[in-house]
């Protein structure tokens, strides 16, 4: 499609999608919340929305509302960003981030991603043995909800299985069996979610996870590879600093606001720290910008260990100040894929590496 | 061939990331990413709940030290959730029997109120009903 007709297309959805949200979705919706029918709205929040139906008068209309703007909001963003990567250039650009990889790097990360999941999960073996007990609370996320809910050792085999597979990609890089370890690790991950918390400190080790099925042994594609892995952890935190700033606007950041996070999660920093004024002004200001402009760092070789120096402070201080996550957080892991190969070259003594073109 | 490939990753990359925030919702495994990404404004944004065994001595102690795997914020939620559904004596009901025989229960509610610095603590049900 030609430049011209892609812009007056683009231009010609988000004006349409504003003008009907205005003159007659939210009027629409606002009838809804107001106790009319629509069968529409209905099944949207039926099948993507279930809380919604159960908090309704848990919150005053303005607040869902406020909920159903900010939905067009975030539709036009995402719009705005397919169009904005539907040009070519902006494509290319990002397919240019040629990253030099070695052998020697694919194969300890291999062996230190792979150990690290055993980390995170060896005492997932007693975890589920006491969410067995408490099975009756089990409410299955969606997308394992046909599913019926697993015996024991059904869960402790898959355990085993995964734990084996883990093992083997010490040895072998196939995609097949890290596919299988993968696909096990986030059944496992749903099975504890369905327990009425999702837990957001293993998403970006399975996103790199899934990225890292596609390593094999020609170091061009790898290279493009970890370009794309680099790409998800940056966007993860950018994505993040993002919700921020739709959910709650550049007030998230005020000192108030994080003042009744911290008391949210009392313990003796976070009473500490809720007394003084200057640290609850400056550190949700640090911590979001800090996450929105992370993607920087993707782009900006300099500033990359600017942000992952900061990376580290922030979820050890996450640690600390919320209890919340590990010091040892599965999101720092990833941060080894922005390692350059010739570190891992030094350990090699072939020292052969593929260099970008 | 390779090209295309990598593009298809690209692309998986942002629909990973855009679909679950354009929705404002979690499609596991991707999620809606932003840790208390909400400004807790309303009342009921303000309020911790746990759960409380008291043995026979009359001592409080935190059901997440006797029994399940879930950190007391896990039980936060679980609770929350029974009381947005007007079910918390189900919820009693069923997590008495999972205790030892005569475990009295207590669930309390902690409001917080960040204007004066202080947090203001009840206890909004017991188990069985007829118990102090």
């Amino acid at each position: 499609m030609a430049k011209k007709h892609k812009i007056i297309l683009y231009v010609f959805i988000v004006i349409s999608l504003t003008v009907s949200y205005l003159v007659y979705g939210r009027n629409e919706f606002l009838a809804y919340l107001n106790g009319g029918k629509n069968d529409f709205f209905t099944f949207i929040l039926t099948h993507f929305y279930p809380r919604f139906i159960l908090e309704k008068s848990r919150f005053p209309t303005e607040f869902y509302l406020l909920k159903i703007d900010q939905f067009l909001l975030r539709i036009l963003f995402a719009i705005s960003i397919v169009f904005v990567l539907s040009f070519k250039s902006t494509f290319d650009f990002l397919l240019n981030k040629d990253v030099s990889t070695s052998k020697m790097q694919g194969k300890v990360l291999h062996i230190i991603y792979f150990s690290f999941l055993f980390y995170i999960t060896f005492d997932w073996w007693i975890l589920y043995t006491k969410l067995d007990e408490i099975s009756i609370f089990y409410s299955p996320l969606k997308i394992i909800s046909f599913l019926p809910y697993p015996h024991l050792v059904v869960v402790k085999t898959l355990l085993v299985i995964m734990w084996l597979s883990a093992l083997l990609n010490f040895f072998y890089t196939k995609w097949g069996i890290k596919l299988a370890t993968m696909l096990i690790f986030s059944y496992l991950q749903a099975l504890f979610f369905s327990f009425n918390k999702i837990d957001h400190g293993y998403l970006l080790f399975t996103y790199v996870g899934y990225l890292f099925i596609f390593w094999n042994q020609n170091e061009k594609w790898n290279g493009k590879l970890m370009g794309a892995i680099q790409l998800t952890i940056c966007l993860a935190y950018t994505f993040a600093g993002l919700e921020k700033l739709f959910s709650s606007g550049f007030t998230w950041a005020e000192a108030s606001n994080f003042k009744t996070f911290l008391l949210l999660h009392p313990n003796d920093v976070s009473i500490w720290l809720s007394k003084n004024y200057l640290l609850c002004l400056l550190l949700p200001l640090f911590a979001f910008l800090f996450q929105i402009t992370f993607l920087l760092a993707f782009f900006n070789q300099k500033l990359r260990q600017f942000y992952l120096i900061i990376g580290i402070l922030f979820h050890v201080g996450t640690f600390y100040i919320f209890n919340i996550g590990a010091i040892f957080h599965p999101w720092l892991l990833t941060y080894l894929f922005f390692i350059p190969s010739t570190f891992f070259d030094a350990i090699n003594f072939s020292k052969k590496s593929h260099k970008p073109e | 061939m390779q090209f295309h490939k990598i593009k298809l990753i690209y692309l998986s990359i942002f629909a990973a990331f855009l679909l679950p925030f354009a929705f404002y919702t979690d499609f596991f495994p991707f999620l809606r990413l932003g840790m208390f990404a909400e400004k807790p404004v309303h009342e009921s944004q303000q309020v911790i709940y746990s759960v409380w065994v008291i043995d026979s001595l009359q001592k409080k102690h935190e059901i997440s030290t006797k029994l399940g795997p879930f950190e007391p914020e896990r039980w936060h939620y679980l609770v929350r959730k029974y009381l947005i559904n007007n079910k918390i004596n189900e919820f009693l009901q069923q997590t008495s029997a999972l205790l030892p025989a005569k475990s009295k229960l207590a669930i309390e509610e902690k409001r917080i109120y960040n204007f004066k610095d202080s947090t203001a603590t009840k206890t909004i049900a017991i188990w069985p009903k007829n118990t102090k």
